[in-house]
């Protein structure tokens, strides 16, 4: 079964009744963007917080996102979900705010990061990701992070977080492929600590 | 993106590697999802990576429970409930009424769409196996949407249930129980973090 998270319309709300309540508040209904808000506002904070792992940013970036959605809603074209233009919305104002910070941006170094450690047997590997995942993402970049939790927290499909993105698959795969090095090297590198 | 993006064109094993995040997560399309099972028959490598993915995808599953971001539905049943069964709270509840009606129509229509599909009138002398015999209780499930196929399947098997229809277009099903579990089994699919509503049909369709 395909795990279904904000990869679609979530909380009982079809992609139509979505784009539906989308069109309201194009029409600067108040009420509709107050329900739209409501929607997505436990997913957005999620996302930011596991994207730029700034809490004191989160409520600040999911305000920015939906003044931008109260603003912009009048340009969405149906070419994409509701879901996928809200979170694009949302990772752009998270870049921004993390610029704003002075974060780093993205670079190439990643392809360096490479774990010496001989692989640990498969449970042994679970254990590892069950106690120490979320320590192991902080080493990744928030693109990387990114890609990790439209992934997995939101069941998105790789076309629909480059949607998000705005950048082409292969960029998403190698995010994805980088993050995936980067991870197995801090869990090893905890490993060897031990 | 500043970093060097990488051309995924090469070999099959290549290929079917930076694909198996996608595999895990269920989003593939029906090619590359073939593509990818070819090559993990042959590959122990890539199998051990998907099961590594599978931790990794279940890590984020779990924070997603902590987190309570997506079973709204269930809490927001429980609001419903309680604003059946208290006098509202006017200021607190104000800004929130549409969406809660809207949410009970909602249910309403689930309930509604599943009682006319399973308890429409079949002929006395034709029983299907899915039938309720007249020992049995009807539940309408929704399930979290995380929640995988192996976790909905152990939890129906263990809560003696059968599903008898669904999943519906908001996701929901239907499952037969036998009358004298019917309490017990409610009871323990509504513990469960997984569920995220249990009315029952054949009362009417009262939790």
């Amino acid at each position: 079964m395909r795990s279904r998270r904000a990869g679609s319309a979530g909380d009982g709300v079809s992609v139509d009744e979505e784009a539906a309540l989308l069109a309201r508040v194009a029409a600067e209904e108040r009420d509709a963007f107050e329900a739209l808000y409501r929607l997505y506002s436990p997913r957005l904070q999620r996302f930011v917080r596991g994207m730029t792992r700034q809490t004191a940013l989160v409520e600040e970036i999911l305000d920015d996102t939906m003044m931008v959605v109260w603003r912009k809603a009048y340009t969405f074209n149906h070419q994409s979900k509701v879901s996928t233009w809200i979170f694009a919305i949302a990772y752009r104002q998270s870049l921004k705010a993390l610029k704003r910070l002075g974060a780093p941006e993205e670079t190439d170094l990643d392809e360096r990061t490479e774990s010496s450690a001989p692989g640990p047997d498969d449970t042994l590997q679970q254990q590892e990701v069950r106690k120490h995942l979320d320590d192991a993402l902080h080493t990744l970049s928030p693109e990387q992070r990114a890609v990790m939790e439209l992934t997995y927290y939101f069941g998105y499909a790789c076309r629909e977080i480059a949607e998000i993105m705005g950048c082409p698959v292969d960029t998403v795969k190698t995010r994805m492929f980088y993050a995936r090095r980067k991870l197995k090297a801090s869990l090893a590198s905890r490993r060897e600590a031990i | 993106m500043n970093g060097r993006v990488i051309k995924f064109e090469g070999p099959v094993h290549a290929q079917a590697d930076r694909l198996l995040p996608w595999y895990v997560n269920g989003t593939l399309d029906d090619d590359e999802r073939v593509q990818v099972e070819h090559h993990l028959a042959e590959c122990a490598p890539c199998r051990q990576e998907a099961a590594w993915l599978r931790a990794v995808q279940e890590q984020f599953a779990e924070q997603a429970d902590k987190d309570e971001v997506s079973p709204k539905l269930r809490r927001l049943h429980r609001r419903v409930a309680r604003l059946h069964g208290a006098p509202r709270a006017a200021s607190a509840w104000h800004g929130r009424e549409k969406t809660l009606a809207w949410l009970a129509a909602l249910q309403a229509a689930v309930i509604l769409g599943l009682s006319v599909i399973v308890l429409h009138p079949q002929h006395d002398s034709y029983r299907t196996l899915s039938a309720p015999g007249s020992q049995d209780a009807l539940l309408v499930v929704m399930f979290d949407p995380r929640t995988r196929e192996a976790q909905m399947r152990e939890l129906v098997r263990s809560s003696h249930a059968r599903i008898v229809g669904g999943p519906t277009e908001v996701g929901a099903y239907v499952l037969r129980v036998p009358e004298a579990r019917s309490a017990a089994t409610r009871k323990m699919l509504l513990g469960s973090p997984q569920v995220t509503l249990v009315e029952d049909l054949s009362a009417g369709g009262h939790p």
